[in-house]
């Protein structure tokens, strides 16, 4: 299976406390990768690490995007990959709450409101709405909307549920497995395996800044 | 003053100064005069308006860039003689924006990159502020310079026409390019704009540039009709700040409106002679206006502004939780001591001006109370300073109406008497107030009451600050000022570390949270207000005592403004600091020249983005390994990782049952102990609960209860209401009709503290934390608050929940490096030291893993079991499944469905709802 992007001997740092001890892997392109730990094993740094997020203290981020040879991206800005075709959800509020929803939902996405209502319908209702006055999950909503129906190739998503009805949950997983049979690749950081029907290829389990082990899901 | 300014191009326009007669004689001519001034001040107001929607800063320094491109101007041209062609380009298309690109660069992008929130960036602009006005001074030196080019006809309808095209402009921008968006979506959330493809620093580059060439333009259009100094331009900006703030620093027409309103009415206020005290107040009141609009504007208009307030600012104001005392920080009070002791050495001129350094501490002191402990920003501490001297001066002269003259001591504390219930003046606003309205509001007052007060000379007539006796003795009076600072330092230290010091901690760090764990936020804010203004009084008062007389500008209100960016440098919770500030201020200006001091701020504040959270103090508090506050801040989240987090980890998975996770062995169960501080449950009820907004309604007459002994849970797609109807449960939100009850209690108007002293404790869908505080702090608060203990019963209480909760070992660690699991556990810990009767929980389960839900879970089944209410707001239908006894389905503000245990819910299949029994807001009735 072609390599999507891959971390090699990847440090990351927070004043003293290292949050990543040296991080070697491999997302598969066009498939689900599930990053599982507990809290504070340093699935988020993984995930910000390849978003460009937080700066590597050493080791290297290396783009595949479906090319041959892998691009070193390790210097490059969070905007750039955001180009490259790179999208991450933080696991935290992740709208511009003194923006309209429609605005929050096309800035440079290239998508237009109607693309980005397909997957959340309710949203349509809120389009003029200010993205900070709607509620948590409604705004979770937006911020998925933003990232699932963008042109990214690679979908980093932390903590996909977090604050969002299980029906919609359901859905977001529905949509998952539409995108990566569409030849999207998804990385998701969670405490648990998700359910059907999301097919996941590999998992990574972390423990205090390692992985300690890649596997096929049982 | 920049009153003068305008006044002076009043006059200029008319022709004639003081030529009242022909001026009332000539409506016409009057109104285009007012024309003038209200033109200048919509452009000035339109550039305050501009640079902040580009850049989300509102710039004080606007003005002084704007002087400095007069100046480049009239170099080029007049000294130069380069020709215009050249020279307009070179200075308004090049010079000015180069000096906001390089703003940006070098200073505001790192402070907006670690999240500073409005203070720090207005302290960094008032850097910008006094380090031009002095690069001013020292290159083209302090005369007014009549000779600057003119670039325009001059009328005020060629400066309108500026107006109109600089504003069309604008506008085209942000209806009809991205880049208005993407402008925006950076101000708003930078992280989030890069994620999205957003290049931010050119952005935000952009809008520097753009906003120093509005700048730029004020300055060439405005300086000929002036006469160039390097203080009338600045100064006349500042002066038109509440063009701006009536425009919400938003809608370019309403600021273009209120400037002309506001010159016209200027104008035809010198048309009226009644002769007597009502001409002279309506000369003080005309010369006075802008200042009269912006303090009434900031008093009466409610002042939301997009983004700014929501940014949290607590962690880059102030530095890591107070730990036990260090070996560095008794250094630090040594040197301070050491450093005030040095006078009493000192030749009697060199002694003269030290004087003011005790004094000037108090000052700063009151702002490190007010902004440093209790998060709210206040710039008019220098008008409480005055009142303080000129109360006091009143006082001792027997000026005040029905009262003897005092000897100075006993002037001295009346004065302070006096002016700490002024306090209240800034404290009544600021209790809806944050951030960059409070800033606002806090320098209007300020202002206000230098010049309605200290600079109206029938105010200050009679004033009499002579030391007489022993304390004329400049080496005693000196001893009697280090003794007063010597106690208000120790009654400031026994504020921060006792009760009242974490019920500040807590209201700085999170207002909701405080309020929610029983903190009486609008009393606390109020009572900050006033212990600030009666320690900005007795320093004003020995300031004025010191010098022997009363000097209106020694209490000039952009001297306010140095002052607040001192203590800012230098540690805004940082005692030691503002005296460190104080000795600096006095110490450079005296040994030096005057405005020395100012400069040397400057140059700190614009370092800000450099130091560590807290400033120099933050500096000196860091371990010595390096960068370590640095890089914590500017991630924003030491959640991963952290090494002590293994530490939880392991005394977590010894006192829970695991379903065995992959690979560990199942700790053997342990014992619970059940410590807790716990009243009776009682039930909580809520009755036809409605809550609209705008429009929308919310929450739709629902009926709920939520009994004693069990687990009820709410649940419901998003955005149905469900943290709405938590807010009107818990008190956070007014519901527009029906009850909550508890027990047999009417709830319903009783203020969220209230609510949580009879037993209502609650969590928030986002975490609500106190940062800055500890652990055991945090859950303290709690204890003290809402359960009211007493002190020593309080700490004992923490330590049982810490226990329980498996936190001992984080007692002392601030809560601001912990992860989200962890900062959860000690929020419930919040909620649990305040002994509650009901406890409300939203989300509690969001971003735990297995582990941390277990604890969670066997937790609350321990609190239910023990005779607790509790009410969780939660999507995971297993956590509901395996807690709740009741749940109610909300959707569309209505609760539609009630379910009694586990069954119901499985039987209600994939969706909730489906096939279940609907009781649309009907009587709840449990444990059927």
């Amino acid at each position: 299976m072609a390599v999507e992007i891959e971390l090699r001997g990847a440090r990351v740092r927070y004043g003293p406390l290292e949050a990543l001890h040296g991080v070697d892997l491999a997302v598969p392109s066009g498939a689900v990768t599930v990053l599982l730990g507990r809290n504070g094993s340093g699935r988020t740094s993984v995930l910000h690490a390849l978003a460009g997020v937080v700066p590597l203290a050493s080791g290297s981020v290396r783009w595949y995007g479906g090319a041959e040879r892998p691009r070193e991206i390790t210097a490059l800005d969070t905007y750039r990959r955001s180009r490259l075709g790179i999208a991450l959800l933080p696991a935290e509020r992740a709208v511009f709450p003194s923006l309209s929803v429609a605005e929050n939902l096309t800035l440079l996405s290239g998508t237009s409101v109607p693309e980005a209502l397909e997957l959340f319908p309710e949203l349509s209702r809120l389009l003029p709405r200010t993205a900070g006055t709607l509620s948590g999950g409604e705004q979770r909503m937006v911020a998925l909307s933003r990232v699932l129906t963008g042109p990214a190739r690679l979908l980093l998503l932390d903590e996909l549920g977090l604050g969002l009805a299980e029906e919609v949950v359901t859905r977001v997983h529905a949509a998952l497995s539409a995108l990566v049979d569409a030849g999207r690749t998804v990385v998701l950081a969670e405490q648990s395996l998700p359910p059907e029907p999301v097919r996941v290829d590999v998992v990574y389990e972390l423990r205090r800044g390692t992985v300690v082990s890649a596997r096929e899901p049982v | 003053m920049a009153a003068a300014q305008l006044t002076a191009l009043l006059h200029q326009e008319v022709g004639l100064e003081g030529a009242g007669l022909q001026l009332a004689s000539l409506p016409l001519d009057l109104a285009q005069a007012g024309l003038t001034v209200g033109a200048a001040a919509a452009l000035s107001g339109i550039g305050l308006v501009v640079c902040y929607r580009a850049t989300g800063v509102l710039n004080l320094a606007q003005g002084a860039i704007a002087m400095v491109t007069a100046y480049a101007l009239r170099q080029t041209i007049v000294v130069w003689h380069w020709p215009r062609a050249l020279a307009i380009p070179a200075c308004l298309l090049v010079f000015a924006p180069a000096i906001g690109w390089a703003l940006d660069a070098t200073v505001f992008r790192r402070l907006q990159r670690r999240g500073a929130g409005p203070v720090e960036t207005l302290v960094a602009c008032l850097g910008v502020f006094v380090l031009l006005v002095g690069a001013a001074f020292l290159l083209w030196g302090p005369t007014p310079l009549a000779d600057a080019p003119s670039l325009l006809p001059s009328s005020p309808w060629a400066v309108l026409a500026v107006v109109a095209v600089l504003a069309a402009g604008v506008a085209a921008v942000g209806r009809w390019t991205p880049f208005g968006t993407q402008v925006r979506a950076v101000v708003d959330n930078r992280r989030l704009a890069e994620l999205a493809g957003v290049d931010a620093d050119r952005v935000s580059s952009v809008g520097w540039a753009f906003g120093a060439f509005t700048a730029g333009l004020t300055g060439a259009v405005l300086a000929p009709g002036l006469r160039l100094d390097p203080y009338g331009l600045p100064l006349l900006v500042m002066e038109t700040m509440a063009v701006a703030v009536i425009a919400g620093l938003r809608s370019l027409t309403a600021a273009v409106a209120a400037a002309l309103a506001l010159g016209v009415l200027q104008s035809e206020l010198t048309q009226f002679h009644p002769g007597g005290w009502t001409q002279s107040l309506l000369q003080a009141v005309g010369a006075n206006l802008f200042v009269l609009a912006l303090l009434a504007a900031v008093l009466l208009l409610p002042l939301r502004f997009a983004g700014s307030e929501r940014r949290a600012y607590h962690a880059v104001l102030t530095g890591p939780a107070t730990k036990p005392a260090s070996s560095r920080a008794f250094a630090g009070r040594v040197a301070c001591a050491t450093l005030l002791l040095m006078p009493f050495a000192f030749r009697a001129d060199d002694l003269r001006a030290a004087l003011q350094v005790p004094a000037l501490a108090l000052v700063l002191l009151s702002i490190v109370v007010v902004t440093g402990y209790g998060g709210q920003v206040s710039l008019g501490q220098a008008g409480y300073a005055g009142l303080g001297a000129l109360f006091t001066g009143l006082l001792a002269g027997g000026r005040l109406p029905g009262l003897p003259a005092f000897p100075a001591p006993v002037a001295l504390l009346l004065a302070v008497v006096l002016a700490a219930p002024l306090g209240l003046l800034v404290g009544w606003p600021a209790i809806r107030r944050r951030g960059l309205a409070l800033a606002l509001t806090t320098f209007a007052v300020g202002t206000a009451i230098s010049r309605l007060v200290f600079q109206q000379p029938a105010a200050t007539t009679g004033v009499v600050l002579d030391r007489v006796g022993l304390l004329g003795q400049d080496r005693f009076f000196y001893g009697v000022e280090l003794a007063v600072l010597a106690g208000a330092l120790l009654l400031v230290r026994a504020l921060r570390r006792g009760r009242l010091g974490r019920a500040l901690g807590a209201m700085r760090d999170h207002e909701a949270g405080a309020a929610a764990a029983g903190v009486d936020v609008p009393r606390l804010k109020l009572l900050a207000f006033v212990v600030g203004a009666a320690l900005a009084a007795l320093g004003g008062g020995l300031l004025g005592l010191g010098g022997q007389a009363f000097d209106p500008n020694a209490f000039d209100p952009v001297l306010g403004l140095i002052w607040f960016a001192a203590v800012v440098v230098f540690g805004a919770d940082s005692a030691v600091g503002a005296v460190l500030a104080a000795a600096l201020l006095v110490g450079l200006d005296a040994g030096t020249v005057a405005g020395v001091s100012a400069a040397a701020v400057g140059a700190l504040a614009l370092l800000l983005g450099r130091m560590p959270p807290g400033g120099l103090a933050g500096l000196a508090r860091l371990p010595r390994l390096p960068g370590r506050g640095l890089r914590a801040a500017a991630a924003g989240e030491a959640d991963e990782g952290a090494v002590r987090l293994t530490e939880l980890g392991r005394q977590l998975a010894a006192r829970v049952r695991l379903p065995a996770p992959a690979g560990e062995p199942a700790p053997a169960p342990s014992p619970r102990p059940a410590p807790l501080p716990r009243r009776e449950g009682e039930r909580l009820t809520a009755r036809n609960l409605t809550r609209r907004f705008g429009g929308a309604t919310a929450v739709d007459g629902v009926t709920l209860a939520v009994p004693p002994g069990r687990i009820t849970a709410l649940t419901g797609p998003n955005g149905a209401g469900k943290s709405t109807l938590f807010d009107c449960l818990s008190g956070a939100g007014r519901p527009d009709s029906g009850q909550v009850l508890l027990g047999g209690r009417d709830l319903t108007r009783l203020p969220e503290h209230a609510r949580a002293r009879l037993g209502l404790a609650r969590t928030f869908q986002q975490i609500a934390v106190f940062p800055g505080l500890t652990v055991a702090d945090n859950i303290r608060v709690g204890a003290e608050q809402a359960a009211r203990r007493s002190s020593r019963q309080s700490a004992e209480d923490a330590e049982r929940v810490l226990r329980l909760l498996g936190l001992t070992a984080l007692r002392d660690h601030a809560a601001a490096e912990l992860p989200t699991g962890t900062l959860r556990l000690v929020e419930l810990g919040r909620a649990l030291a305040a002994e509650p009767a009901v406890l409300l929980l939203d989300e509690p389960g969001a971003g735990l893993d297995r582990r941390e839900t277990a604890l969670l879970v066997e937790l609350l089944r321990s609190l239910a079991d023990g005779g607790l209410a509790l009410l969780l707001v939660e999507h995971d239908r297993e956590l509901i499944d395996e807690l709740a006894s009741g749940v109610h389905v909300m959707s569309a503000g209505r609760t539609q469905f009630q379910a009694h245990g586990q069954l119901q819910l499985r039987a209600a299949g994939g969706r909730f709802g489906e096939g279940a029994r609907f009781g649309e807001g009907g009587e709840v009735r449990h444990g059927g």
